[in-house]
């Protein structure tokens, strides 16, 4: 009869998942039947009539595309020799004191003569402008698309095209360590939201020609920019063409952060496990495209996604490596227990209390049942609501002014823990679950959603049916994870499928010099380390 | 399609709400609800069964613990211990526990009786274990057992398991468990043994004493209940206890005391290993019995005269110690010759050595080994001397 149920049981939750699965993608249409392709978004304004040769005039269309924005100047000028121009930018994101110096200034000096307005040709024109980055530009809407990325158009009385010069520059925050991952040893720098910056402190981890930046442009009212990052020759040409090809069907309005295309790419859309990673770390995403993995960038983000994303990567962290082998084998395995206990904890202490009471050591049973004597609810509840004020506490943490943090901690530390004990509604023993469990599931910050949402349903099933209806959710959950997959790769290899290249490199980590071989599930090509 | 959706729904439905509400024997219940059994007295009479049992008080945060009684007791009757078991709904509020049950007491009426008809309660229920230590109660009842012993806030059960435990550093007691209790019983060639438990009443000068629970009585776990199948017939004492562990291996420590070489004080001798042997051989229908031990010791107490840095005097010592030892081990054998019960096994390695032999004999066997003669051979090592060579007394030779 056990078996049977128990069976049956794992067979619901799996139909009800496929069932579910089945809803949600009933409600999203299927991406992939837009075919819009992202790269040629870039440029889309209808009007691509030439740039005619009086100043004046495509000033004024100029100015017309922009709407009057006030941020667009028009810089009108004329040089000693008389020849008229016009400087157009946006302000404050070109460095003024480049444009000034270096532009115009002997732009104005230089040309003297009446060569300016001789040449014919963008060639000749260069002279004048002694910077790097000269660009001719013949449409409007090149124009446009040059002006509002950060470049500086110049017109020329005379002549029918552009000059595009790229003197961008804006304000920033400066390189500093991310708050959410601080390291004890290894590089303590963090990206910032400027895509260049971002991209410079890659290349500066790997100084190799065969890194490759390729550029994209996401959001059609954002017109975002973002990168994919590789390692021609390591990376699996599969992955980076799945990532090319999902990127590209993106047709969307805005990308505001790195987030935003992440839920767009990402395998599965019902699965509480994310299968994309993301990173605030140069070092962690070199050593992720050294491992084959492609990584995502995004203009106005400081996170970096990398792709193919697996567990084996959630207790995995930079410092591992930077650290000798027994620490971080030690590390890894209080991660790993962490993870799993901060899933079950709850659930099984739930159980136990209200199920298999033999099964807890008789002097603890004692002062256990002496601890629930005085509380109104039955176990499941109770460890209901702590969760739950957990979660609110968490919350409102992340949410509050830094101002009334410390009201926020005595409220929670002293009501929720000691009053709530005092007060007789919850039994203390249960807070010390809780409070364990909410230490552990920091741990392992990667899994932070999923494990808060699957230690609810394990609790509601262990509530249900005791350390029977936990067990079922487990093998549930278990199923569910080793049928994921990211980008092609089982999101449970090198554990399922096993692969001994991988699993030297999982729980225990072999010393540097032992992993001679890329684990070769994520890419195959290049397997060699050196 | 659409249909096929909803069928399938339903279908989960029905199934969910099948499983839930087949789920058995199993059953949620809460802490509060149910009475944790520390031990329980059985106490067969004539017609019926008295049960007494021990709920333990669970320890409240908060309030000040120690001023309530770490447990009480309730007595009810039945025809079987389970009836009794249900009776005490009747008068209690929660549902008895026995998970966690440390001792079960029975008086010697309900080991005349065959113990076994108690223990299928213990052995069959579910909520039961097989770890449970279980005693006699020699010469009375049951239920005057429980219930006292511990400091004051202990309970007695548990207090009463853990002297079970300590006495495996004497020898003169056995800690036996249900399922110790019934291996030995199916064994073949081996009859089982219980521990044995008794109140003593406690002296003035122990009750004058501050900090106790001032309780006239006190339990004694000394000595051995023996039985013959699953049938008492009769208790052996401290020092036969300790002849009968001695003979099965079951010796972690212990005190022989005996006489020093010159005759003019003791010694003690504290056992540090002991190996035991049972052997026997049949040559030509006869019988060979023979029990072997071994004695790594160390010398602890020595109050006589003699230099015992000289070898000699350590001989004189083993061979005294080996003699007493040898004397307890064949008292006890008299004693379970008398009772005719196997309770070493002899029988067990006729099994194991003759077994076509064993077939044949193995129902008159019990009559056989009580007519046996069994050599005993013991060996003494004394390993070491303590930390000092020269005994305090030995100065005043010099």
């Amino acid at each position: 009869m056990g078996k049977l149920a128990y069976i049956l049981i794992v067979k619901i939750i799996i139909e009800v998942y496929v069932m579910l699965k089945k809803i949600f993608e009933k409600l999203i249409p299927d991406k992939k039947t837009s075919t819009n392709n992202g790269i040629e978004n870039e440029i889309k304004t209808p009007n691509t009539n030439g740039i005619s040769n009086n100043v004046q005039k495509n000033k004024e269309i100029l100015q017309s595309k922009f709407k009057n924005s006030i941020d667009v100047i028009f810089y009108e000028f004329e040089t000693i020799s008389g020849i008229k121009a016009i400087a157009v930018y946006v302000e404050e994101i070109v460095k003024k004191e480049v444009l000034d110096r270096d532009v115009i200034n002997p732009f104005i000096l230089k040309s003297n003569d009446n060569e300016v307005t001789k040449s014919v040709n963008f060639e000749t024109l260069k002279k004048f402008f002694p910077v790097t980055n000269l660009k001719e530009i013949n449409g409007f809407a090149e124009a446009i698309t040059s002006i509002i990325n950060g470049d500086t158009i110049i017109l020329i009385d005379g002549l029918s095209f552009a000059t595009s010069i790229s003197c961008r520059g804006w304000e920033k925050r400066s390189i500093e360590e991310p708050a959410s991952e601080t390291v004890i040893r290894g590089p303590k720098e963090g990206f910032i939201e400027s895509i260049n910056i971002n991209r410079c402190l890659i290349r500066r981890k790997i100084k190799n020609e065969n890194l490759v930046f390729l550029n994209m442009v996401i959001g059609r009212q954002t017109r975002t920019q973002v990168n994919i990052a590789y390692i021609e020759g390591i990376v699996s040409a599969d992955v980076l063409m799945e990532v090319k090809n999902r990127l590209s069907n993106i047709d969307i309005d805005s990308i505001l952060d790195v987030g935003n295309l992440e839920e767009y790419i990402e395998d599965s859309h019902i699965s509480p496990i994310s299968t994309v990673g993301n990173t605030q770390k140069p070092d962690i995403v070199a050593a992720k495209i050294l491992e084959g993995r492609v990584a995502i960038l995004c203009d106005g983000s400081p996170h970096v996604l990398t792709v193919p994303h697996l567990f084996v990567e959630t207790i995995q962290s930079s410092e591992d490596y930077y650290n000798r082998p027994y620490i971080a084998t030690g590390l890894r395995i209080i991660r790993f227990v962490a993870l799993i206990l901060s899933i079950v904890f709850p659930a099984f202490y739930v159980s136990l209390e209200s199920f298999h009471q033999t099964m807890i050591p008789s002097v603890f049973l004692i002062t256990m049942a002496g601890a629930s004597l005085g509380t109104p609810f039955p176990a499941f509840l109770e460890a209901l609501l702590m969760i739950v004020a957990f979660e609110f506490l968490k919350e409102s943490g992340t949410r509050m002014p830094k101002a009334i943090g410390s009201a926020i901690s005595i409220v929670g530390a002293l009501v929720l823990g000691d009053a709530a004990v005092k007060a007789g509604i919850v039994s203390a023993d249960l807070i010390v679950v809780i409070a364990f469990t909410a230490v552990a599931t920091f741990i392992v910050p990667a899994l932070n959603e999923m494990v808060s949402l699957y230690r609810l349903i394990l609790l509601c099933l262990s509530g249900l049916m005791g350390i029977y209806g936990m067990t079922a959710g487990v093998f549930v959950m278990i199923i569910h994870a080793s049928s994921l997959r990211s980008f092609g790769i089982p999101y449970l290899s090198p554990i399922a499928p096993v692969n001994a290249q991988g699993l030297k490199d999982f729980i225990v980590r072999f010393p540097l010099w032992s992993m001679k071989d890329r684990p070769n599930f994520i890419s195959d090509s290049n397997r060699k380390r050196r | 399609m659409k249909d096929l959706f909803f069928k399938k729904i339903f279908l989960i439905i029905v199934i969910i709400l099948a499983i839930l509400f087949s789920t058995g024997c199993w059953n949620r219940r809460e802490l509060s609800e149910i009475g944790i059994i520390g031990a329980a007295a059985i106490d067969a009479e004539a017609d019926k069964i008295k049960l007494t049992y021990e709920v333990i008080t669970p320890k409240r945060l908060d309030t000040k613990s120690g001023d309530e009684a770490p447990a009480s007791y309730f007595q009810s009757e039945g025809e079987t211990i389970f009836e009794a078991s249900r009776n005490s709904t009747l008068k209690l509020n929660k549902k008895l526990f026995w998970s966690h049950a440390n001792v079960f007491y029975f008086n010697e009426m309900s080991a005349k009786d065959g113990l076994l008809t108690y223990l299928d309660f213990f052995n069959r229920g579910h909520e039961s274990r097989g770890y449970v230590n279980i005693a006699i109660a020699k010469g009375e009842s049951a239920y005057k057992i429980i219930g006292i012993g511990g400091l004051k806030g202990e309970v007695p059960s548990s207090y009463v398991e853990a002297v079970f435990e300590n006495s495996a550093v004497n020898g003169k007691a056995a800690s036996i468990k249900i399922v110790d209790f019934l291996k030995t019983y199916y064994e073949e060639g081996i009859e089982p043994v219980v521990g044995a438990i008794q109140t003593i009443k406690r002296n003035e000068t122990e009750l004058k004493m501050p900090t106790d629970k001032k309780e006239e009585y006190m339990p004694l776990v000394e000595g051995l209940a023996v039985f013959k199948e699953d049938i008492l017939v009769g208790f052996f004492d401290g020092i036969q206890t300790r002849g009968f562990n001695f003979a099965r291996d079951k010796i972690k420590s212990g005190i022989i005391v005996s006489a020093s070489p010159d005759g003019r004080g003791v010694n003690s001798i504290e056992i540090i290993k002991s190996s035991g042997k049972l052997n026997v051989q049949i040559k030509d229908g006869e019988y060979y019995c023979t029990v072997k031990i071994e004695i790594n010791g160390m010398l602890n107490e020595e109050t006589g005269k003699e230099d015992i840095s000289n070898l000699e005097a350590i001989t004189k010592i083993e061979n005294n110690t080996s003699e007493n030892i040898k004397n307890e081990i064949k008292s006890s054998i008299k004693k379970a010759q008398e009772y005719k019960t196997d309770i070493f096994g002899f029988g067990q390695s006729i099994h194991k050595k003759y077994p076509a032999k064993w077939k044949i004999i193995k129902n008159d066997w019990n009559d056989i080994f009580s007519t046996l003669e069994i050599k005993v051979e013991v060996k003494t090592n004394i390993e070491k001397v303590g930390v000092s060579n020269e005994q305090l007394s030995a100065k005043e030779q010099k």
